[in-house]
C-alpha cells in the first residue's frame, strides 16, 4: 500500500471531535459489508486510512465501540458521526470519507464486502436527480443553512460544539 | 412509495431497536453535506414515515440538534446514526441501512446533487472484493431478539 504525504483534516458534525493526519494510505475503498452498513447507517462505508502514528486528535476524543474481536469503531459521543474503522492489529485507522473536510480528495479504488452490496447498487446512475440541496425546497434549505450546528469544513481556532439534547 | 409492511431495525450494537408499521415514502438518496457529516458517508439512503409509526422496542436514541429545524438521532453506545427528525412536519426519515432487511429498498430520487461525489455515479464499475472472514462479531443480528446480548 503506497503512502502519500498530505495534510488532511476532518471531524464530526458537531465539531467536538477533530483529527489531523500528515500521511495517508492509498487504500480508498467502499465497504458494503453488513458491519460497515450498520456502523454508518449507510449503504456502504467509504474509507481511507491514515497510519496510526501519522494521525492526531486535535479536538476532543472519539468514543469507541468494539464491533468485533479485532475491530474498533470510533464515533462522536455528542453528535454520533461515525469517524473510523480500525483493525487493532494493523496499525492504521480507516477514516470515514464523509467526515473529511474535503471528502472528494480520495476517490475510491474498489468495492469490498460485496457479498452484502444492496441489490440496487448498479442502478445508481439511473436514479432520478432531484437537484441541488437548495433546488427542491428553497426556504427549508436556506433555514437549515442559516441555523445549522455543523462544524465548517476547515480547522478552527476554537469552537463551541452544540451539546446533544 | 414502497409497500406497507411491518419492519424492524436498529443500531449496530443492539442497544437500540425499533419497529415501524407504515409505508416508506421516498425513498431517496441524499448527498447533502449535512447528511454526509452526520453519517461520515458520501450519501445516505432515507425512507420517510409518519413519526407516530415508529416505536422503540429497545432503548432510546441520543439526539443532536443539527440545525434550528431538525434533530438527528443516534446510538450513544455504538454511534449508529438512525433517524432525521425535522421539526413540526409529523414525519421522520429512517436511514434505510438500519432496517433489518434493507437490501431491496431502492431510492427513487437523488438529492443534494451539488455535493455529490464526482465518482458516485460510476462506483458500481470499481473492482469488487468480497469480505475476508472476520471472526466473532458483536453486532446485533438482523432480526428482533427477546433479550440482548
Ligand atoms: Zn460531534
Ligand atoms: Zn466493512
Ligand atoms: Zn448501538
Ligand atoms: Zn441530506
Amino acid at each position: 500500500m503506497d503512502r502519500v504525504d498530505i495534510e488532511v483534516s476532518g471531524g464530526c458534525q458537531c465539531g467536538a471531535v477533530r483529527y489531523h493526519a500528515t500521511q495517508m494510505l492509498d487504500n480508498s475503498h467502499l465497504c458494503h459489508c453488513r458491519m460497515c452498513q450498520k456502523a454508518v447507517g449507510g449503504i456502504f462505508a467509504a474509507l481511507v486510512a491514515a497510519p496510526d502514528e501519522k494521525l492526531v486528535w486535535t479536538r476532543g476524543e472519539p468514543a469507541v465501540w468494539r464491533s468485533s474481536e479485532h475491530v474498533e469503531r470510533g464515533f462522536c459521543a455528542n453528535c454520533g458521526t461515525p469517524l473510523f474503522y480500525r483493525d487493532v492489529n494493523n496499525g492504521r485507522t480507516n477514516l470515514t470519507i464523509g467526515s473529511l473536510d474535503n471528502p472528494g480528495d480520495f476517490p475510491p479504488h474498489a468495492n469490498s464486502g460485496t457479498e452484502n452490496m444492496v441489490g440496487w447498487f448498479q442502478t445508481i446512475p439511473t436514479i432520478e436527480d432531484d437537484g441541488a440541496t437548495e433546488a427542491d425546497r428553497e426556504d427549508w434549505a436556506a433555514a437549515i443553512k442559516a441555523s445549522n450546528n455543523q462544524h465548517p469544513d476547515r480547522d478552527t481556532e476554537s469552537w463551541n460544539a452544540k451539546p446533544r439534547q | 412509495m414502497i409497500r406497507f409492511e411491518p419492519m424492524s431495525g436498529g443500531c449496530q450494537c443492539g442497544a437500540l431497536r425499533y419497529h415501524i408499521e407504515a409505508a416508506l415514502e421516498g425513498p431517496e438518496l441524499c448527498h447533502c453535506r449535512m447528511c454526509q457529516k452526520a453519517h461520515g458517508a458520501p450519501a445516505v439512503a432515507w425512507g420517510t414515515i409518519p413519526a407516530a409509526a415508529l416505536v422503540w422496542s429497545r432503548g432510546l436514541p441520543a439526539e443532536f440538534r443539527s440545525s434550528d429545524h431538525a434533530v438527528r438521532e443516534f446510538c450513544a453506545r455504538c454511534g449508529t446514526p438512525l433517524i432525521f427528525r425535522p421539526d413540526g412536519q409529523g414525519t421522520i426519515d429512517i436511514a434505510l441501512a438500519t432496517l433489518d432487511q434493507p437490501q431491496d429498498i431502492a431510492p427513487e430520487e437523488q438529492y443534494g446533487i451539488d455535493t455529490r461525489m464526482p465518482w458516485f455515479p460510476g462506483a458500481h464499475l470499481l473492482p469488487a472484493k468480497p469480505s475476508p472472514g472476520r471472526g466473532r462479531t458483536f453486532q446485533h443480528p438482523d432480526h428482533d431478539t427477546p433479550t440482548w446480548p
